[in-house]
């Protein structure tokens, strides 16, 4: 019985090996698995995608916003979507309202002649938001169906439902994405090409890539934002390209500098106990008092040797550690 | 016991070690008999240890 199953074993153990040196022809010992490379190359295709599709949108969005700061106000009592109808409404409050970590604004209208209330979502707290107190007179502006400015006194400000600003979001959030995505597409590469050749354990270029590229993202998303139009908002983007690899840079730099710190162990020195006292550290080695879970030592003047205390010891109080 | 050399982490060191000390960890190199011996331990705590070694060997050298 044993005698057939040391066969079976036998006759099983060779062809399980092939099978095993088979599938690791395409792979030099030392090279990581493929999805290792595979995985962040992936996440960084469909980022690169998304950031690609946010890109396609803008042109669209101010087309949307050039043909509502075109319109022509429309002729009295003939409303159209193409032409802009500017009605008289009346306030009836502000909220401000908390949204996750945000506030969202929210101005109460009613229109004259009526007395359902409209709530309209203003884009931030600006000027006519700030300003506007209930029974104020104010000047909506319709267009499509929507009101896309609040008008008051000599001011305006636009409201959520404004195509004015809509590039802004997509380009933002494009030029963040687009600079990470590139990141994770390159550790893919770096990981399957350059990481089996780099016996330097610290991939220092992959942090001065990572740190500048999401730096350069942040730079992105808040150009778009205050940028006047698309050229301003990507100029200041590219502008942004040397102090990000200047972030880049200055992180390797400090963690170099501390990794070469860590190197440098001259200034250890050994310093003389007084009285008894507990220290957190672990001895490995073939020796009795190599002990798997003591994690800490008991050293002191009135002892010969460090001594190995359990954890359990430290923690009932017999182990201080200053 | 005595101690040969207090260095860092190397790449080749168990995980286990910079997993618990990070970069703030080091190595007592000893000697015990013929066996090597490993202290790793916090940085600020290594002079201590090695101090206590150090003083170890002297009393027992001067006992002897």
């Amino acid at each position: 019985m044993s005698a057939r199953r040391e066969g079976h074993t036998d006759a099983a153990g060779p062809s399980g090996s092939d099978e095993r040196t088979m599938g690791m022809t395409d792979r030099a010992p030392g090279t990581p698995r493929a999805w290792k490379s595979l995985l962040p190359a992936g996440f960084g295709v469909l980022i690169v995608l998304i950031s690609a599709l946010l890109f396609a949108a803008v042109p669209a969005e101010l087309a949307d916003k050039r043909a509502y700061a075109e319109a022509p106000v429309c002729p009295a009592g003939t409303p159209s979507d193409s032409c802009r109808m500017v009605v008289p409404g009346i306030v009836r409050g502000t909220e401000n309202e908390a949204h996750g970590k945000g506030v969202r604004h929210w101005l109460l209208v009613t229109e004259r002649g009526s007395d359902t209330v409209r709530r309209l979502r203003m884009v931030r707290s600006g000027p006519v938001f700030d300003t506007v107190r209930a029974g104020d007179a104010v000047r909506l502006t319709y267009w499509r169906g929507e009101v896309r400015t609040v008008g008051f006194g000599g001011v305006a400000e636009d409201t959520q439902a404004s195509p004015a600003n809509d590039w802004r979001r997509s380009l933002g959030i494009g030029l963040a994405l687009l600079p990470w995505g590139l990141s994770l597409l390159w550790t893919g590469w770096w990981v399957r090409y350059r990481h089996p050749l780099v016996k330097d354990a610290h991939p220092w270029r992959l942090v001065a890539v990572w740190v500048g590229g999401v730096t350069l993202g942040i730079f992105g998303l808040v150009a778009s934002d205050l940028g006047s139009g698309v050229p301003e908002a990507l100029l200041i983007t590219a502008g942004a390209v040397l102090p990000a690899g200047g972030a880049g840079g200055l992180c390797v730099w400090w963690l170099r500098r501390r990794m070469k710190k860590a190197e440098d162990t001259s200034d250890i020195v050994p310093v003389p106990t007084e009285g008894k006292r507990c220290v957190g550290a672990s001895v490995s080695g073939s020796v009795p008092y190599s002990v798997d879970g003591f994690d800490h030592l008991v050293v002191g003047t009135d002892l010969p040797l460090p001594r190995p205390t359990p954890p359990a010891a430290s923690l009932a109080g017999h182990c201080r550690r200053r | 016991m005595t101690v040969e050399r207090v260095r860092a982490f190397r790449p080749t060191d168990p995980p286990a070690w910079t997993t618990l000390y990070k970069y703030d960890g080091v190595v007592l190199e000893c000697r015990d008999g013929d066996q090597a011996v490993f202290i790793v331990t916090r940085r600020r705590d290594a002079p201590v240890i090695f101090g206590a070694l150090v003083t170890a060997r002297t009393t027992t050298a001067s006992q002897s």
